[in-house]
């Protein structure tokens, strides 16, 4: 994916942790921004991103730990006096004013002239494409375009940072595909620094840049999409983003950054280490993408590692078909996802197929987490 | 469904007779305002305005419309504003005590009214206030806080409290915040509220009774004109200017209430 | 939160501080000097400071006493159920078989926006002996003398405190029943209640939180009504409002009047937590 960060730091996040009562929301959070990137903190919710995103907008005091941004630290400095600026995830948009005092309303303070703020405004609402709306009234707005009003109030302030807190969970599923490619668009022409809360692993993946992953108010990691899908550093993160088939794995051999390990069902590979991993052992955790196995009722000849089984389910997804195939001496049956080539269903429950997979598709998960022992 | 459809035309004519009975009383005394007779009984004797027209004849009357105005207008003030700061408190704020103080402010509703008004006579004459408008005026406070203070809260019940985020995060300042973007969300809320407090101080009598002294508001006034059969004509008459304004009033209190509700979706 | 600056707590205090103080002030004082009032006792036209509980035993020895205060809570009792049961089918039909639920509120309310002094005036008007009832009747022809058993009783009171509390008993039960999971209702018929059966059995133990609300809002003041006895009750419908009024006005006997008070405060007390103590227990009881 083509970058158009640089590598100046726009927001250095050292150590904060941020506690209610006796519930941890955000634990030790160390995390730079960079200029001109669109980052997503992704998590489910309760995980503490939108804390962590209120404690960057200055809505919410850390308990420990410090905001820099732009090189000024960011302690006893009000939300208000902050160069960052948000979107709300109700939007927030203000009921007794019209769209263009909406947007005008962080404009209206001492030192800026009438004909400037309009100036502003409509290059804005053009920015958003709503030019020409400012008499409407906010009442009468759709939630789309609530949404670039929101837009709009904040990006006219200039900000170093634009804040969006769960920007397009209010909308339906059209539209919040249209707005995903849209939101992208504007960030990069416009090249702020956008940081994103959401609980949505497409979301995140289509729009980021980077993405921090999030559970339970620590960051588990911090990668680019693409990275992220090829080497989770845990199971939390791969079974978060995407698909996984999780397989457990004896280490037979270390050599360099080769490992030859031994399966249930798919017998012997050799894989390669996840540089993110931090801890090997004994028993390992794989995990196998479901689009990256092969289905087939002959034995397929190409492949490092094959297994025999039979199809318990089967599932129609429309683009693609998931079959759900059991192996002996896996508890869990396998996902193959096969997409929807020729409209056919080519297996049925209770056949008899076959599966393949690649040394190169086998994600190295590290040590086997304690609930998943025996 | 058969059972069902056999249910709903009962229904519906008991909540018509329902009505009937909830507005016969109301009804009545506009009705025999304008009778040309002095007693009220039917048949109607014949449609006259004179009631009407002697009552501004009454200076004791006027007085009597004067003080109630008075005391109408400072409770409205007094209770709406303490009811205004409270309800910010309750909707917004986690504090210590916030349900007890919640608990407490709503206590005038099922306090009975007599021992409301002996205890505040009790009271006022104990720390030597003589009863006179001031005395009702903190009696009618009393009484209309926990109006003032439901009507507040739903008021700032529905108001997302990010739009107060939104205008600090756009840079305004914690007064600019309340003055730019609370107030005029609420302000539906708050002349409701003026009005609706006016209105129960308009119309209280109890207290009033007991508190007055000999500056007494309008239903106290009424009260005493009450024993009299001869005034009864001139009773009915005020009675249903009375009725017009109050219902008028409350019209626009509920008004501005829904236009509260509706502005803060 | 920046906006709340260091402390929440201090700041939601302070605001609600002058209404809650205001109110607590207004409960509490006024109420510590009643007690003191009934202990001490009038003598002519002092007051006698000597603490006694003169005016208890007193008060307790008087038939008269004893009597308004049963017949104030039957009174009280028979009002708040006449009101609650004719407002329920209201409620009902507002909640659950209307779709102009608003209109109907609305229509509900309105009479009491007017003021409840006139409203009480105009029921004596339309019961009395020559009133609007007995005049219409004998107009049409039903009746050749007028009635004489509508004014000055206890039924009068009875009727004209139904009339008055009615969108007291009305909204309370409507906001329980709106609450009600409409699937509720169809999830009893399902499993094989007829309409009565579901109602009975899932509708009403649902809203019982309601009746208690409505029951308190209306028997607490009814117990302290003054203006409906006084003007329809006659001799027989007096109430012990009634009463303290006299002691605080035309006898000028204030230690009894507060002694009365607390006397009154304390058996509405009882009589109510024993009312939501039975209405809850029975609300338990249906399967």
């Amino acid at each position: 994916m083509m970058e158009n960060r640089s590598d100046k730091k726009i927001i250095e996040i050292t150590g904060v942790t941020k506690r209610f009562g006796s519930f941890v929301a955000v634990c030790d959070l160390n995390l730079d921004l960079y200029q001109g990137e669109f980052f997503s903190l992704l998590g489910p919710s309760g995980c503490g991103k939108t804390t962590a995103l209120r404690i960057i907008a200055g809505f919410q005091d850390p308990d420990k730990g410090e905001i820099v941004i732009d090189g000024k630290s960011m302690r006893d400095v009000s939300a208000n006096k902050r160069p960052t600026n948000m979107v709300f995830q109700s939007y927030a948009i203000f009921p007794h004013l019209n769209v263009g005092n909406n947007v005008a309303f962080g404009l209206r303070k001492s030192g800026i002239s009438r004909s400037e703020i309009d100036d502003r405004v409509s290059e804005a609402l053009e920015m958003v494409e709503l030019d020409g709306l400012e008499k409407r009234s906010a009442e009468e707005l759709s939630g789309g375009q609530r949404q670039r009003v929101a837009l709009a109030r904040a990006l006219v302030l200039r900000p170093k940072v634009l804040l969006l807190d769960e920007p397009l969970s209010a909308l339906d599923k059209k539209l919040r595909e249209t707005m995903q490619l849209e939101l992208r668009r504007l960030q990069r022409s416009i090249g702020i620094t956008f940081v994103m809360v959401t609980h949505d692993q497409y979301e995140a993946m289509t729009m980021s840049d980077r993405i921090g992953v999030m559970f339970d108010g620590k960051l588990e990691q911090i990668d680019r999409p693409e990275d992220l899908y090829a080497r989770p550093c845990s199971k939390d993160v791969a079974s978060f983003i995407g698909g996984m088939n999780f397989l457990p794995a004896s280490l037979k051999e270390e050599s360099g950054n080769v490992l030859d390990i031994s399966t249930p069902g798919f017998g012997d590979m050799r894989i390669e280490i996840n540089s993110n991993v931090s801890k090997h052992g004994p028993k390992l955790l794989t995990g196998i993408r479901p689009e990256q196995l092969e289905i087939s009722a002959k034995k397929p000849s190409d492949y490092d590692a094959m297994a025999q089984g039979k199809v318990v389910d089967v599932a129609f997804y429309g683009e693609s078909i998931h079959y759900f195939v059991g192996l002996d001496g896996i508890d869990e049956p396998i996902t193959v996802a096969v997409p929807n080539y020729f409209h056919t269903m080519d297996y049925q429950r209770g056949d008899t197929v076959w599966l393949g997979v690649q040394n190169a598709s086998v994600i190295d998960l590290g040590e086997i987490p304690d609930n998943m022992k025996d | 469904m058969s059972s069902l459809q056999r249910f709903i035309p009962g229904l519906l004519t008991y909540a018509t007779l329902y009505l009937v009975f909830l507005y016969l009383p109301v009804l009545l005394l506009p009705l025999f305002s304008f009778n040309d007779g002095t007693i009220v009984a039917f048949p109607l004797q014949g449609f006259t305005l004179k009631w009407y027209g002697q009552l501004g004849q009454q200076d004791t009357l006027i007085k009597a419309l004067g003080n109630s105005l008075i005391v109408g207008g400072v409770t409205a003030v007094f209770s709406t504003a303490m009811g205004l700061f409270a309800a910010r408190a309750f909707v917004r704020y986690r504090f210590k005590g916030r349900e007890l103080s919640e608990g407490l402010v709503m206590l005038p509703l099922v306090i009975p009214g007599i021992i409301v008004a002996s205890s505040m006579l009790v009271l006022f004459i104990s720390i030597g206030l003589r009863p006179s408008l001031t005395t009702i005026i903190l009696g009618h406070t009393f009484v209309a806080l926990p109006f003032a203070v439901s009507i507040m809260k739903s008021s700032f019940d529905q108001f997302d409290q990010s739009l107060e985020e939104a205008a600090f995060d756009l840079g305004e300042s914690v007064i600019g915040t309340f003055r730019r973007v609370t107030l005029p969300i609420v302000f539906p809320g708050i002349v409701a509220s003026l009005l609706m407090t006016f209105t129960v101080s308009f119309d209280e009598f109890v207290l009033a009774f007991f508190l007055s002294g000999n500056e007494p508001t309008l239903p106290v006034y009424i009260w005493s004109q009450i024993r009299f059969p001869a005034k009864l004509p001139n009773t009915l008459a005020l009675g249903s200017l009375l009725l017009f304004f109050s219902i008028l009033l409350l019209m626009i209190a509920e008004s501005f209430r829904r236009r509260a509700a509706k502005s803060q979706i | 939160m920046a906006i709340q600056l260091k402390s929440e707590a201090s700041k939601g205090m302070a605001l609600s501080a002058p209404a809650t103080l205001y109110v607590g002030l207004l409960v509490a004082v006024p109420l510590g000097i009643l007690i003191v009032y009934s202990f001490w006792t009038q003598s002519y036209v002092d007051i006698d400071r000597t603490l006694t509980w003169a005016n208890y035993i007193e008060a307790f020895q008087d038939p008269l006493v004893r009597h308004l205060i049963v017949r104030t809570i039957i009174i009280a009792g028979l009002v708040t159920i006449a009101t609650v049961v004719l407002a329920y089918p209201i409620a009902y039909f507002i909640a659950f078989r209307t779709k102009k639920q608003t209109l109907w509120l609305l229509l509900i309310t309105i009479p009491f926006w007017s003021s409840y002094l006139l409203r009480v005036f105009s029921w004596k008007l339309i019961l009395g002996f020559n009133g609007v009832l007995n005049s219409a009747l004998m107009t049409i022809g039903i009746i050749n003398e007028p009635l004489t058993f509508l004014l000055y009783n206890e039924i009068a009171v009875v009727l004209t405190l139904a009339h008055a509390w009615a969108p007291f008993a009305i909204l309370p039960i409507y906001v329980s029943l709106q609450k009600i999971d409409r699937s509720l209702h169809e999830a009893a018929t399902d499993l094989g209640c007829n309409m009565y059966q579901a109602f009975i059995r899932v509708t009403l133990p649902l809203t019982v939180p309601g009746i208690i609300a409505a029951s308190l809002i209306i028997f607490i003041p009814t117990v302290g009504d003054y203006v409906t006895p006084a003007l329809v009750g006659g001799s027989e419908g007096k109430m012990i409002a009634n009463l303290i009024q006299v002691q605080f006005g035309a006898a000028n006997n204030w230690p009894m009047g507060a002694t009365l008070s607390l006397l009154s405060m304390l058996s509405v007390g009882f009589v109510a937590m024993l009312a939501v103590f039975t209405m809850n227990t029975a609300g338990r009881r249906i399967r």
